[in-house]
């Protein structure tokens, strides 16, 4: 069998086209992404510092501290929206809309803990499709990643709201095998939530796709990927994600 | 970075440019998406060429990075595949139809898109870079176990699609 499948993969890309990758562009975001690196960890450094007297004034009297906020923080005024997502692949790009806002201000309601992850980039976005059929897709996510000892950690919190056209994967049902799902739950209205819960050495996430009567679907993950030495686990554990799925009303 | 740790990336990068997307097709299904993730999988070997040089195998290194690149995407919400997200346990195939029609290149390459992403990572990375059950684990941070079911589970699906009758493809060469 492997002989048969390797031809068979071989005969798939028989047809590769010319790379169109341009290396001189890559290299030179490579040498951007550097740079950006390194403007990080001085941002880090006068963010401490900037804290640093916050808490200084904090402690003089007379003097209220609240016009003092850290360096490279959005303030709060700042609307997710405006928040960039020009790391997605140009083909991926989504862009902000009244509804994909809408979505993360209920998360933000439904979900006060995730206010405890430190540093969350936090972006939401509404995709459409560009054949233009009626296949459409809020998304609002908080993510935060960190090095830790040989990579990174990234802990993340995601919900995606669908129409009936596109269901995004989490588990096979209850059929054994390696994508079973920890528990499919018939829920009152009609609903039915998908449970994939995975906790392993690798990392921990809680995932669940709740599909409603009407066939429009929430997915909602919480995931930490954990590699050793990492600190923080996934952010909300899974019977939240069950009831946050269930409280998200916003329809695509 | 130096002028000639450039240069050497560029060489490298050049070399493995076309393996890298290959691998990268096999595992997207569709060359463009390919490119951007091999694109992006080029800016992170380039951040960390001192690492990659150093390496044993700057290959096997650069295709892990593909790899795990193209794993992160399918994660992204906004990334995640939107094609169907149960392959079904039954042949898609009407037995009647004759062999010749079943097994073609559009067939596999539509069977490998709807396969859970790690089952195919799985079948690419052991099956077209031949890659031991042990790095295979390693690349995909599973264990070498889990790399077996995988396996298993991935070949079922293509015998699954198979006709009546025909369990390999060695079969099916015979019965076209």
């Amino acid at each position: 069998m492997r002989t048969e499948v390797r031809a068979l993969l071989d005969d798939l890309v028989v047809d590769q086209p010319d790379p169109a990758v341009d290396l001189d562009r890559l290299i030179a975001r490579g040498r951007r992404r550097g740079r950006i690196r390194t403007a990080a960890v001085g941002a880090v450094g006068l963010t401490l510092a900037a804290g640093l007297t916050g808490g200084v004034l904090a402690l003089r009297p007379g003097q209220a501290p609240d016009n003092v906020s850290p360096v490279g923080q959005p303030s709060a005024s700042e609307s997710v929206s405006t928040r960039s997502t020009g790391w997605l692949p140009q083909a991926f790009q989504v862009r902000s809309t009244e509804k994909s806002n809408e979505l993360a201000s209920q998360i933000e309601r439904l979900a006060p803990e995730l206010d405890q992850i430190p540093e969350a980039q936090k972006s939401n976005g509404e995709r459409f499709r560009p054949d233009g059929s009626p296949d459409r897709h809020l998304s609002a996510e908080s993510v935060w990643t960190y090095p830790v000892a040989d990579g990174r950690n990234m802990v993340a919190f995601s919900v995606e709201v669908g129409t009936a056209h596109g269901v995004p994967p989490v588990c096979d049902g209850m059929t054994p095998g390696v994508n079973q799902c920890t528990e499919v739950r018939r829920l009152p209205g009609g609903s039915t939530a998908y449970i994939h819960n995975y906790t392993a050495a690798g990392g921990h996430q809680y995932e669940v796709r709740l599909v409603r009567s009407d066939g429009t679907w929430v997915y909602v993950a919480s995931t930490a990927q954990k590699p050793p030495g990492s600190t923080h686990d996934a952010p909300l554990p899974a019977d939240r994600v069950l009831e946050i799925a269930r409280g998200i009303t916003v329809e695509p | 970075m130096k002028a000639s740790d450039e240069q050497a990336f560029r060489e490298f990068a050049d070399a493995r440019m076309s393996a890298l997307l290959r691998t990268a097709y096999l595992l997207c299904g569709d060359w463009h998406r390919a490119e951007d993730v091999v694109s992006t999988a080029i800016v992170k070997l380039y951040s960390s060429w001192r690492r990659v040089s150093r390496a044993d195998n700057p290959e096997a290194y650069a295709r892990q990075v593909v790899v795990r690149t193209w794993l992160d995407e399918t994660r992204r919400p906004w990334r995640r595949e939107r094609s169907v997200d149960i392959v079904p346990d039954s042949p898609a195939y009407d037995a009647d139809v004759t062999p010749d029609a079943v097994v073609r290149r559009a067939d596999l390459r539509r069977l490998l898109t709807e396969m859970p992403a790690r089952q195919r990572a799985v079948l690419v990375l052991r099956f077209y870079d031949d890659l031991s059950v042990e790095r295979t684990a390693e690349i995909l941070g599973c264990s070498p176990g889990a790399v077996k079911t995988l396996t298993s589970r991935a070949l079922g699906t293509i015998r699954g699609r198979l006709p009546n009758g025909v369990t390999t493809l060695s079969d099916l060469e015979e019965a076209m």
